[in-house]
């Protein structure tokens, strides 16, 4: 009567509660997939939220005073919005044509903004959402938590921290669980997230708050936040790490010891288990009923 | 919304089918918690199938539950990165064997015509539900390294905080989506449990551990060597 037993005895009862309930199943699954599928990343003030989140909001606050860069509410009334656009869509090069607003910014903040790889559509979901956030005027506000990165930590410390050799006070997870750099040896660290070789040079002391600001890091770090001695350690762990590139191909590293493994496994198998399959009637029926019995005279 | 849906809802959802028809087939069907064992109609790709499929994939899910059960020690295992590379291999040979075996099964279904004709489409549902897991989670741990470590700090509080039902989705929302599939398979597999073969899982002699022994008497001579 039911769908588990096999064969013949397949009943209809059963086969329908299981397409039922599978069907319960993948209407659930297809729901939530055609709503993922949906909305796909607009230009919308709400999609520019989203978006601060995750990639502005570890040097930039709205409101809340200055961070790693300038505080950014209003700033689409401060600064004409093609400029804006200009800016955000590529920091450097806007730097590196001399103009003036970026070279003061750079003077008074003394941190060159990366250039984020935005898209033309999330440049016009950042200016609209900024627009949102624009308010009057800029009140004065005190400046946030002061970024006192010293950086005078010291790197082996900062190496221990980093390989998960030494422990975050605060119980966050080793850096080594998705980040490599070149100098980590033979396997490398993770991969989940990004390669930090050279990544100080890129994006300077802003790293340090990245793990409570930026997601996905934010999830994981926001209750158990590093340290200030910690992000020191780390800090100068980072502006002393060589910025060689070309990391060993892990992967394939990986997958020739997991085939060696499995062989090793096989033969072991094979030795504890090597008479489970000589029996003796297979051994004679295979003589009575091979082509070559007349040849071997079974 | 849809972390929400395919990280709240969809386990619950799998438990709750897991449980409630599991306890229905077994009042009104016990004789089908079974494995169903096809091992008289062929036993030689069997053994190869069997052996490599089972004993791997008993460690691999082992290591799962203990970094999920035991976080801070697993945390402490993998704290040299010796001791996480040494981890890490060990994981992914048995993968590699696991993925073997299954693969060899699914094989010997498909070309053994005995066998072919005593598999339902359930079993052939759960073995391609298996293969998919099984690569999966090869996947994540050859290009998402290393998944012992950061999975402590992601999917091991979020199946937490599920057991608590105070789902946290945010922990594991960000993770890329071959991570998310392994995850989602996980559960898929725990629903697709009471309709299938799998039912065999709950029907092993672990009351060996604790009945009473049983003294055994040979009642003729024991054959000098």
């Amino acid at each position: 009567m039911i769908a588990w037993r096999t064969g013949a005895d397949t009943g209809r009862n059963g086969l329908q509660v299981v397409l039922v309930l599978l069907l319960l199943l993948a209407l659930g699954l297809g729901t939530g997939v055609s709503q993922a599928l949906a909305d796909p990343p607009g230009g919308s003030a709400e999609d520019g939220q989203a978006l601060f989140q995750r990639k502005c909001a570890a040097c930039h606050s709205i409101g809340q005073g200055d961070m790693l860069g300038p505080d950014l509410k209003g700033v689409t009334t401060r600064r004409d919005s093609d400029w804006v656009a200009r800016f955000l869509a590529a920091p450097d090069q806007v730097l590196a044509s001399g103009d003036p607003i970026a070279t003061e910014l750079l003077s008074k903040y003394n941190i060159k903004m990366p250039n984020l790889g935005l898209t033309e559509t999330e440049v016009t979901a950042l200016i609209a959402y900024l627009g949102t956030q624009a308010g009057s005027a800029p009140e004065p506000q005190p400046t946030l938590a002061p970024m006192a990165i010293l950086s005078e930590g010291d790197k082996t410390a900062g190496n221990d921290l980093f390989t998960g050799t030494a422990r975050f006070q605060n119980g966050g997870p080793p850096c080594v669980a998705c980040h490599t750099t070149a100098d980590i040896g033979f396997l490398g660290g993770g991969a989940l997230g990004p390669d930090l070789t050279g990544a100080h040079a890129k994006l300077g002391d802003a790293m340090a708050v990245w793990p409570e600001t930026v997601p996905p890091m934010k999830a994981i770090y926001q209750d158990k936040p590093l340290t200030q001695k910690e992000k020191d350690d780390l800090l100068a762990l980072f502006q002393s790490a060589s910025t060689a590139q070309g990391q060993p191909w892990v992967v394939g590293q990986l997958a020739l010891l997991a085939v060696a493994g499995s062989a090793l496994l096989m033969g072991l198998a094979h030795l504890v288990w090597w008479r489970r399959l000589r029996g003796v009637r297979r051994a004679m029926v295979a003589r009575r009923t091979s082509p070559f019995r007349d040849i071997l005279g079974g | 919304m849809i972390d929400i849906v395919l990280f709240a809802a969809f386990p619950y959802m799998a438990v709750l089918v897991a449980v409630l028809v599991g306890v229905y087939r077994y009042f009104n069907d016990r004789f089908s918690y079974s494995s169903f064992s096809s091992q008289f109609l062929e036993n030689r790709a069997l053994f190869w199938g069997s052996v490599s499929w089972h004993y791997a994939v008993i460690v691999i899910l082992l290591a799962h539950v203990l970094a999920l059960v035991f976080s801070g020690g697993w945390a402490t295992l993998i704290a040299a990165p010796v001791r996480l590379y040494t981890l890490e291999v060990i994981g992914l040979a048995l993968s590699a064997s696991a993925l073997l075996g299954l693969v060899l099964l699914i094989l010997r279904r498909l070309l053994n015509a005995r066998i072919f004709t005593v598999t339902s489409t359930m079993d052939w549902v759960l073995l391609a539900a298996l293969l998919a897991q099984v690569v999966l989670g090869l996947w994540t741990a050859l290009f998402y390294r290393w998944g012992s470590d950061w999975s402590l700090a992601t999917v091991a509080p979020w199946l937490v905080s599920l057991a608590k039902l105070s789902p946290q989705t945010e922990l594991v929302a960000s993770l890329p989506w071959v991570v998310k599939l392994h995850m989602l398979g996980g559960f898929a597999i725990i629903a697709l449990f009471p309709f299938t073969r799998l039912v065999h899982l709950v029907t092993f002699p672990i009351t060996y551990l604790w009945r009473p022994y049983q003294v055994v008497v040979w009642n003729w001579r024991k054959k000098q060597t």
